[in-house]
């Protein structure tokens, strides 16, 4: 059984606000100081698919990335947190993530995955779209939102977040899931002899343009992009001690809280 | 131009959402639908009576909960609804994200996600959609005769249409075929707690600034004291402390509190992403370096337990004062 985590290499989500800047020329994101790192979620669908397989004899994960060169570095982090193999599919410029998908659909379907994995969302696009579109290229069912998931009786059962809870629901033949967190599915931190190792495993290196499937493209032309302007100007409150500041915010809320019908059953219940 | 407003089962405030999606609609000068695919006849019409919808439509076999859980029901249902509409516009949410980018490689769609803002150049529709966690905004229009969007919650005024009745469509889906899934049992993980945040007027949310799980406490009692929601950063989530339903960001709920109280948060921007459309934003956070300061309208610097604590009193005097 082989398994798949579809990764997507994204400008680093947490970069500081004065770092990231948008290309005029192409209205890209860009960065003064360049750092990608796979999609949290994804690395989340990593976590997941490894406790999977962990429990099943034989079973691999195989992570995979359409992206530049430089994206193998952070295969290996794959790798060291003990995926079985890693794949490279290299592609020169940024992707969206529906050409993300294609490629890799375009990839997965010459494969023997029984499972395709990857985040709800991508952090740079903002989209939901690469998980859905796998599936939808492949031909394969979704399953969204996974927290889980096991073998249960020679099916695959996939604990899934819905509303304000989970629901498991089972499922057979090969399908793609989209992973959301939850608790006990944080990724893990890679061991220095497993750090060490992964620097002596293959990445296989696939050219992006032998995949690419025959879609029409996401069908959209960018007129530009603009990084909105968000700053406001905050009032500090000040005062002698903590009691002063905070009687000064209770002054600013209570007016406000005299429109709301929750106050007062809130402060009647409390009092 | 005809546009279906497509109402997913997964919105649990089909009113409000309708209200947005109606918003949209009238950007776009479009003759619309509104198509919801687990309501039956009844139902249907009293939802588009809340929006002032002349046209709703639904499935003659309306899709239950079993079925509407396995979203390639959903697509197969959507696509025998929605075939002949130029746009399709659904409210974002996770039914959505399963359902709109599959519908738009049917129809054969641009897709425009997390849609932010509409409006027109030059007699060509532009799409304003979120980019980079909300760090950006990439202006788009579409090469296609159709065109899928969802957008994003709390970001369109909620707008009615002039209609006094509806005119309903059956829909026949004798011919597609829907998969009955296999579910097994369902758990609740934190009873209407989720739900209450995506609607609650405050909002009061903890992040990694409270230095442990028990600094919680002291905001759920904050949040009780204002009759308040109770969120939670990524990073407390993260860190064990607060279940994922709550958390507040890009990559948890996106929402649009009247006023939003940030304790011990840093203020990420994929935090800052969720709770843009905060109508008033306040921070109490120890570093005055914090990124929150730059998005907040009211900011605090002390020591979180010192003052929440102070505030509550104020806040339970000032009522009892009100009261007397």
């Amino acid at each position: 059984m082989r398994v798949a985590t579809f990764m997507k290499y994204v400008l680093d989500p947490e970069i500081l606000s004065r770092d990231f800047a948008l290309n005029p020329a192409t209205g890209l994101p860009t960065t003064t100081f360049p750092s990608f790192q796979f999609d949290p979620y994804d690395r989340i669908a990593l976590e997941i698919a490894l406790k999977f397989c962990d429990t099943i004899a034989g079973a691999k994960v195989v992570s995979v990335c359409t992206g530049p060169d430089a994206a193998q570095d952070r295969l290996r982090e794959t790798l060291a947190v003990r995926a079985d193999e890693a794949v490279l599919i290299e592609t020169a410029q940024p992707l969206t993530d529906y050409d993300r998908a294609a490629v890799f659909a375009g990839w997965a379907r010459t494969q023997d995955f029984c499972v395709v994995l990857c985040g709800r969302m991508t952090s740079d696009t903002d989209s939901s779209e690469a998980g859905p579109l796998v599936a939808e290229m492949l031909g394969w069912p979704l399953i969204s939102n996974v927290v889980k998931i096991e073998q249960r009786d020679g099916r695959i059962a996939c604990q899934r977040e819905v509303g304000d809870g989970y629901e498991w629901i089972f499922i057979d033949g090969p399908f793609v899931a989209t992973a959301t967190n939850a608790p006990g599915n944080t990724p893990r931190k890679a061991k220095l002899q497993d750090v060490m190792r992964a620097q002596r495993m293959p990445i296989v290196r696939v050219a992006a343009t032998d995949h690419l499937q025959k879609f029409n493209g996401r069908g959209l032309k960018t007129l530009r992009a603009h990084i909105p302007s968000m700053v406001r100007v905050c009032h500090r409150i000040e005062g002698a001690d903590a009691a002063e500041k905070a009687r000064e915010l209770a002054a600013h809320l209570l007016p406000l809280l005299e429109q709301k019908p929750a106050r007062s059953r809130s402060l009647e219940a409390v009092s | 131009m005809k546009a279906a407003l497509l109402i997913p089962p997964s919105v649990t405030d089909a009113e409000a959402a309708l209200g947005e999606v109606m918003a949209a609609a009238q950007r776009l000068a479009a003759d619309v639908e509104l198509i919801v695919l687990h309501f039956d006849r009844a139902a249907a019409t009293a939802l588009a009576a809340t929006a002032g919808v002349a046209r709703a439509a639904t499935l003659a076999n309306p899709l239950d909960a079993m079925l509407a859980s396995y979203s390639d029901n959903l697509v197969a249902a959507a696509l025998a609804a929605c075939g002949d509409a130029d746009v399709v516009l659904i409210p974002a949410g996770p039914g959505a994200d399963d359902l709109a980018p599959r519908l738009a490689v049917r129809l054969g769609a641009a897709f425009v996600g997390n849609c932010v803002e509409i409006g027109e150049e030059g007699g060509v529709i532009t799409f304003g959609r979120s980019i980079c966690g909300g760090r950006a905004i990439e202006t788009v229009t579409s090469e296609r005769p159709k065109t899928v969007v969802t957008l994003s919650r709390k970001r369109f005024a909620p707008a009615k249409g002039s209609a006094a009745t509806c005119v309903m469509r059956i829909i026949d889906t004798s011919a597609v075929t829907f998969v009955q899934p296999q579910l097994g049992e369902r758990e609740s993980a934190a009873g209407n707690t989720a739900r209450r945040l995506t609607q609650s007027s405050i909002v009061v949310s903890g992040g990694r600034g409270l230095g442990t799980a028990d600094g919680f406490n002291i905001v759920n009692e904050l949040a009780e004291t204002l009759g308040a929601a109770v969120g939670a950063s990524r990073a407390a989530v993260d860190a064990g402390w607060a279940p994922h339903s709550i958390q507040v960001g890009q990559t948890g709920k996106v929402i649009a509190p009247d006023v939003y109280i940030a304790i011990g948060i840093s203020g990420a921007p994929q935090h800052v992403a969720g709770i843009a459309g905060a109508k008033l934003v306040i921070a109490i956070n120890s570093d005055e370096q914090a990124p929150i300061f730059q998005w907040a309208h009211l900011g605090i610097v002390d020591d979180y337990r010192t003052v929440v604590a102070e505030l509550i009193n104020a806040l339970r005097n000032g009522s009892s004062v009100e009261a007397a």
